[in-house]
Parts: structure tokens; sequence; C-alpha cells
């Protein structure tokens, strides 16, 4: 039968995600579990990635950034998963969540405008941010409200981007809060979900389990490498939305 | 010496996980005259009735193109002088002698009734009329479930074609390939899409659709043709010059030519719901193929 014979062509199509990761020097605490949450996110990294590869369309879509805070610093550009190393992140530094949020959504843009100079059909991009606190520029006069105002200001654009409101959602953004993390703030900056949508937006990590957590990035991202804005992230037992 | 066609649309693996059943629909027509028609339509996926939106859509157009093609004047032509008589002048001359001949009596045998040309405005007309009743039948059907019409939003692609030409419409993602004989594979528009992959710019929903709707009247005979939605896109059209890609639309230009009717087989199915489709695409997936046999 000549239909057997149907060539189908092969082309590419790209799903950015951005990981917006938190080394501020609280994240080298240890817990009450004897856990540090940096290595455990480092751990984590490494689960991400065999996640996606683990997922045969997931691995031929994906390109995966991280941006780091603080200082915001572009760890990692966008790679596709399979020339992806998990980097291993050292706690240093302050919290400049505004900058880092908006460093993530510019880097957004950038990647679209590639794909767009490339003629590359691509996905909307997801941003994950995962924090262990709150805006912060350390110990010096103000630095506490001067970088919640920074991040109050960021989310005006988050939000706009991420609801499309007089236009279409352009991007798609949750905040995960580990332990010590000001869910409250979080709460203020993250968007809402949207129309539809059954998953906060915040969400808080139980214990460290970064395993999961990044288990549940990967199908996520998943859900939205196959769907696009249709895309339904599902709950699962490493988070949740009501602390 | 007519029209083979079928037309075909399967759920995506996404929908069936969901348990959703299919959100495209299809449906082609013989009109009058040789030539046939054929739409298509993909509900919206954000749509709550994208379903009974596409169903509504293309049923609803179908019969709205067939009642204003009906009411044009088609021209009784020789089937041999199709072809512009410039270019050949010996059929002028034939053509001349068979007019004197008949002048005095004598039958002319293949005379058909044709309608040999169609003019811009009169495209414009006809697939204006159905977008029309289309959204009014949607419109209706959102009144009914005290909803609004944004729940039936749909894509509507749509075309006459005779054995002289091709009008045809699109509003939204999907495709309309042709290919005339001795030419390649033609797209004869480019999907109208968002930013990103899967978001489509214009629906026959959208507020100003009659400003995005695009339409064409494409001279010459065309003998296939292959109408459908953004699930096949990536494996069909490059969408780095919108090129039509060869090898996938002639196997199925190949089948139509050697299958006597096609509408009974199941191989267009089949195709649709093949492990090779399926591990490319999880969209709904739709085919409407023509083929003219003369």
């Amino acid at each position: 039968m000549g239909l057997k014979q149907v060539g189908l062509l092969d082309q590419e199509q790209r799903c950015p995600v951005i990981l917006v990761l938190d080394r501020s020097a609280s994240m080298a605490w240890a817990t009450r579990t004897g856990k540090i949450p940096i290595e455990e996110l480092n751990k984590g990294l490494a689960v991400f990635k065999k996640a996606v590869q683990e997922d045969e369309i997931l691995a031929m879509r994906v390109d995966v950034a991280i941006v780091t805070f603080g200082p915001v610093e572009l760890c990692q550009n966008f790679v596709t998963i399979d020339r992806f190393t998990p980097p291993q992140l050292q706690a240093s530094d302050v919290t400049p969540m505004g900058e880092a949020i908006e460093f993530a959504i510019d880097l957004a843009e950038k990647q679209k405008a590639f794909y767009r100079e490339q003629v590359i059909p691509y996905y909307q991009p997801l941003i994950f941010m995962i924090t262990d606190g709150q805006p912060g520029y350390g110990y010096k006069e103000g630095g506490q409200e001067a970088a919640l105002e920074k991040a109050l200001l960021v989310s005006q654009r988050l939000k706009s981007l991420d609801s499309g409101k007089g236009s279409k959602p352009k991007l798609t953004f949750f905040s995960i809060g580990v332990q010590g993390a000001n869910m409250s703030i979080l709460r203020q900056i993250t968007p809402a979900k949207r129309p539809g949508e059954t998953m906060d937006r915040v969400q808080k990590l139980n214990g460290l389990n970064f395993t999961e957590l990044f288990q549940w990035i990967a199908q996520s991202v998943g859900q939205a490498a196959r769907l696009g804005t249709q895309a339904r992230f599902t709950p699962t037992s490493a988070l949740s939305s009501n602390n | 010496m007519t029209w083979k066609a079928i037309a075909r649309f399967c759920a995506g693996t996404k929908h069936k996980k969901r348990n959703i059943g299919c959100q495209d629909y299809a449906a082609w027509e013989l009109l009058k005259d040789r030539a046939i028609a054929g739409v298509v339509s993909d509900g919206a996926g954000c749509a709550k009735y994208a379903a009974q939106g596409a169903e509504i859509a293309v049923k609803t157009a179908i019969s709205s193109i067939k009642r204003s093609f009906e009411q044009l004047n088609p021209v009784l032509v020789d089937t041999n002088t199709l072809v512009p008589y410039c270019n050949q002048p010996l059929l002028f001359v034939s053509k001349l002698c068979r007019w004197f001949f008949s002048l005095f009596g004598y039958k002319q045998t293949n005379q058909v009734s044709f309608l040999g040309e169609i003019s811009d405005s009169q495209t414009r007309e006809i697939f204006n009329l159905a977008l029309e009743q289309v959204r009014l039948s949607l419109q209706q059907q959102a009144l009914k479930r005290q909803c609004s019409i944004d729940e039936f939003a749909c894509t509507l692609l749509a075309f006459i074609a005779t054995p002289s030409w091709i009008a045809a419409m699109q509003i939204g993602d999907g495709f309309i390939v042709v290919r005339q004989p001795n030419n390649n594979y033609q797209l004869l528009f480019q999907p109208q899409k968002g930013e990103f992959i899967n978001e489509v710019a214009v629906f026959v929903t959208s507020d100003h659709v009659k400003n995005e709707m695009k339409v064409q009247t494409f001279p010459g005979k065309h003998k296939f043709i292959c109408v459908s939605t953004d699930g096949l896109e990536l494996v069909s059209i490059r969408f780095r010059d919108f090129q039509p890609y060869q090898p996938f639309f002639q196997p199925f230009e190949e089948y139509m030519e050697t299958i006597d009717d096609p509408e009974q087989e199941t191989d267009i199915e089949d195709f649709l719901n093949s492990e090779q489709v399926n591990r490319r695409t999880n969209d709904d997936k739709t085919l409407l193929l023509c083929f003219y046999d003369g």
C-alpha cells in the first residue's frame, strides 16, 4: 500500500525553559534534617536532565537556560538537553530577586528573537524560580525595602506577560518556595493562575524533595512542549499551594 | 471523468488521553458542472464546544457554498477549447468550423455545461456569505447554550474547484495544497498563526475576521487538492519557506489516482492513526483529498 511511503518532514520546534535559581547564602544552611538546600538543588538539576532525556519528544524540543542570583548571573545560556551539564551551584550572596526575574524575562525575549530569525517555530517560554528567601540586598540600610520595591516593579511586567492582558500570554511563570521562603511576598510577585488552570503559580516545596520537584518541572515542561498554551499543570505531592 | 474525494479526521493522542473526541471536521460535496466543494475546520482547543463549532462550521459552509455556486450561471463550452485560443490557433479554427457546421444543424457531441471563469468578486461574495452564515449558526448555538460565541471558535478552510480553476478561502491555520499537471505542489495560503506554534491568529468567531479572511481564485486545472488542519502542518509544510514537502503529498496523489472510490477505503484513517504519525503529532489530524480524473 502506497501510503506507507508517505514522507514526514523533520522540523525543529523549540520549547525554551529558564530555571531561575536562588543561591543566596541561606541556601547553604543545613536544615534540621541535616540536609543542605543548595546540595539538594544541585542533585535536582541532574534529575531534571535525566527526566527530560527520558521523554523522547521533550528531549528533542527543550532548550534550557539557568539564571542564578545573587548576584544575577547567566549560569547557563540556552542549550539542548544533551549538551546541558548540570552545574554545581555554590551558595554565596544576597537575593536580588527582582533583577533575576527581569533578567530571565529579557533572556526569554532574546531567545524568541533568535528563533524568529532562524524561522524555528517555538512554544511559550516557561520560567521556574526557586528561592528560599525574599528579595533582599543584604544588611545595608534599606536593602530589604529597595529589593522588594524592585521585585514588585518587575512583577508588574511579569504579570502582564503571563496573564496576557490586552493580548495573548507570552510566558508561564512558577515560583517555588523552599523552606524559609517568604511565601506571602512570593504570592505578591507571582502572576495568578490563568482562567481554567487548576494549579497555583506559587508552590511550596515540602521538605527538600528536589528530586520530585524537578521531575514535576520536567513533566510540566513536557505538557507545555506538546500542548503549548493549553498545557495543564498537575499538582505533585512534593508541592503544596496552601502554605 | 470526474472528481474523486475523501475526508477523514481523527482524534490526536492528546485528546484520546483525556477522553475528548476529535475537534476537527471535514466534508466535501460534488457540485454541478464537474465542480467540487470541500471544507475543513479545526475547533479551538480553548473553546468549550470546539468539536461542535467545527462540525457546524463545516456543514453550514458547505451548504452555503453549494447554494451560491448553483446560482452562478455556467456557460456552454466545448471541452476541447478550455485552453486559451491564443496559444492554440488550430483549436480556434476547428471551433470556428464546428460553429459554422452547427449553423446547418450539425450537433456537437462533446459540448458540456461548464463554468469557465469566476471573477474575484464572485469568489469573495461566495465565501463572505458562507462566513456570515457560519457565524450566524454559531451565534444561534451560543444563544441556545447561553455562552459566548467564542466557545465555538474554530478555523475554516474552504474551496470550490472546477476543471479550470480553484477558488479558496482560509481563516486561521491549516493548509490547502494543490498541484497542477507538470507543476510542483503549491501552498495556497500561509497558515495564520500567532506567535507560538500552537497559537492561531484568527478564528471564524474573531471580531475582524472578514478582514483577516484570505480569499483567492487560482486559474488552471488542479488535479490534486489536499486540505488539512494544523495537526499535520509540521510534517508536510516546510516553515522556512512555506514549501509543501513533496514526499508527503505525492503518495497521497498517487493513492487517489489508483483507488476507484476512496471513501470506501480505510487507508487514510489508518495512516492518520498510525504510529509514525502519532509519534510526530499529538493533535487531531485531518485529510481532505481530491483528485480530478480527467
